[in-house]
């Protein structure tokens, strides 16, 4: 029963690696670069959500929790561009190692930074800023099962998002540059495709929903620390490497998945293998199959 | 005198750090690796002297060779993957290696002590047996082994590789040979380094040795400069004392450093040592059209 449990809060949970994911493998797909500061960017949308609803007394009120969500989400996207246009916009014709320094800069910048924003800033505390929300204490009972009432809120949402990206990508005139400057950005640019614009609008949707994702992970675990990037970036490595790059569907189901072992492997085994289990995972489907589960793009071999 | 002394302690063991990432970067690999093998060296030089009361360079090539095999082994499957998938299979090698010594306990009485490896709780009391004398040992020994490397065959057949993969495979180059042996090279680098590192601290913990000094690591090379092997040396130096430097910031000083660091990988991208290149390279473009990056793209 303990296994079900775990596999059911893992999927719902998920949905939030997913959304880590999805950013971080839309920016891949049209750079070709990874964002490093894309952590960085869930952490400072958490921390201005949390802002907000500590602030107004997110505590009681769906109301003041859905302006948070809107304040990480609003973040998130600014931030994005402010990224883009520091560390990658700079750097249009510089080696593949250039915009992973910058990006990883920016992410040491704003780590640094909060450290200090979580001291100095009266709502927050040092180690662990807390992020009030009314979904704390709402559990469902199916059966015998429990199941978080935070887990299925952000799973509805999560998903709502990704139904929103995807018709975004396959529908909106946005979408269809964006798909074409992937296959072939010589080819776009040169059909008139305002690549400039193309990469400004998915650092901005990559990023509002990394800030959607980390409002969300903000309310689901309570707590936020200017170190909760980090971790998830790695989540998210591991996520898009098993998906195969750049594949946005691909990384959906993976976050599911990672969610689904880590949950189980934190209830069965202990919290510290889940990390050890994960990178053997994502080792493994590298060696074996390097372009990833769901391959959309050739991963480069010999 | 002994502030300044162990700042440049720090910088040597720093250089060892970066010109061991430097080695993978000869023949154009990214690797974030090197924090693994490091703390690899760390655990391993620190059990054979604090624990079986190995010297200290017995106890080091030990570690280096272990490493070397590591690498071996490692490096060998990631052959099939390159540039950023291969950064993310170093980036998995080196968490794995940090969560297996966070669950990774050899506790041995020794003197009415209790020593070893101990988990989360890290390594504590490693007799301090790397001081200057031998930090400056290895360092020059280490600047003369890259400076004759870069300019001995195998230097230039990396650098070959660097350019261009298919022309040195046609010019009769073993590929496979050059980047497995640069992998390893590498790995044993980051080693001694690690290992003389564990030796100068007296205490490691897993958490030492986390994504972030990876990125610190990649740092000093693009910092630096990754053409010649002076770069990371400059870079190494430049971003070890830099945090000191920048006393004055107070709390923000980290800040201004990743502030700093940003700045001389948008302005200059070659690095410190590429300065000259880049300025002058710079004077005589003017205006470079604006393309897009069409060339490097997969």
């Amino acid at each position: 029963m303990i296994v079900i449990e775990n596999l059911i809060s893992g999927l719902l949970f998920g949905a939030t690696y997913s959304l880590v994911a999805i950013g971080f493998t839309l920016i891949f797909g049209v750079l070709n670069r990874l964002n490093i500061a894309h952590g960085a960017t869930i952490m400072v949308s958490a921390f201005a959500g949390a802002y907000v609803s500590l602030r107004l007394g997110g505590q009681t009120s769906f109301l003041i929790l859905g302006l948070a969500f809107l304040v990480s989400v609003i973040t998130g996207a600014i931030l994005g561009i402010l990224v883009w246009r520091v560390a990658f916009a700079p750097l249009r014709n510089a080696s593949p190692l250039a915009p992973f320094v910058t990006s990883a800069a920016v992410a040491l910048i704003l780590e640094e930074l909060f450290v200090q924003v979580s001291r100095h800033v009266p709502q927050f505390s040092p180690e662990f800023s807390s992020f009030p929300s009314p979904l704390e204490d709402i559990v469902f009972n199916v059966g015998p099962i429990l199941i978080r009432g935070a887990y299925v809120v952000i799973f509805v949402i999560a998903a709502v998002l990704m139904a929103l990206l995807h018709w975004w990508i396959t529908r909106s005139r946005m979408g269809r540059a964006i798909r074409a400057v992937e296959e072939n950005l010589t080819m776009a640019w040169l059909l008139g495709i305002n690549v400039r614009k193309v990469e400004i609008a998915v650092f901005a949707a990559a990023s509002a929903i990394a800030g959607a994702a980390g409002c969300l992970v903000g309310v689901s675990t309570g707590t936020i620390t200017p170190y909760m990037g980090a971790n998830l970036l790695l989540t998210g490595f591991v996520i898009i490497v098993l998906a195969g790059l750049g594949s946005v569907y691909g990384a959906m189901v993976c976050g599911l998945l990672v969610g689904m072992i880590e949950m189980t492997i934190v209830g069965l085994v202990s919290a510290s293998m889940k990390e050890a289990v994960l990178f053997i995972v994502l080792f493994a489907v590298l060696v074996v199959r390097p372009q990833g589960l769901f391959a959309k793009l050739d991963a480069q071999r010999d | 005198m002994g502030y300044l002394l162990s700042i440049a302690e720090t910088c040597g063991l720093n250089v060892i750090l970066a010109l061991s990432v430097y080695a993978t970067f000869m023949v154009g690999q990214f690797s974030l690796a090197q924090v693994g093998f490091w703390s690899i060296g760390a655990y391993t030089t620190g059990i054979l002297v604090a624990l079986y009361g190995f010297p200290l360079l017995a106890a080091l090539l030990i570690s280096a060779a272990l490493c070397a095999v590591i690498g071996l082994l490692v490096g060998y499957p990631c052959l099939r993957i390159r540039g950023i998938y291969l950064a993310m299979a170093t980036v998995a090698f080196s968490e794995v290696v940090r969560v297996f010594f966070n669950n990774f306990t050899l506790q041995i009485p020794i003197g009415g002590l209790t020593l070893g490896p101990g988990g989360p709780l890290g390594f504590r009391g490693i007799p301090v047996m790397t001081r200057w004398p031998q930090i400056l040992l290895a360092f020059v020994l280490l600047l003369a082994l890259f400076a004759w490397l870069e300019k001995s065959r195998i230097g230039l057949a990396a650098k070959a590789i660097r350019e261009d993969e298919t022309a040195a495979a046609c010019s009769g180059i073993n590929i496979v040979a050059m980047k497995v042996g640069m992998f390893a090279f590498g790995a044993a680098v980051a080693a001694i380094g690690g290992g003389m590192y564990g030796t100068y601290v007296s205490s490691v913990s897993p958490d030492n040795f986390g994504f972030h000094l990876a990125l610190i690591s990649v740092f000093f090379v693009a910092v630096g400069g990754s053409e010649r092997f002076v770069g990371p040396v400059i870079g190494a130096i430049v971003l070890t004392v830099l945090p000191d430097l920048l006393r004055f910031a107070g709390d923000y000083r980290m800040v201004l450093y990743g502030l700093i660091v940003l700045a001389i990988a948008v302005i200059f991208p070659r690095g410190i040592e590429g300065i000259w290149t880049t300025m002058s390279q710079r004077a005589r473009e003017r205006k470079p059209a604006l393309a897009p990056r069409a060339t490097e793209r997969s």
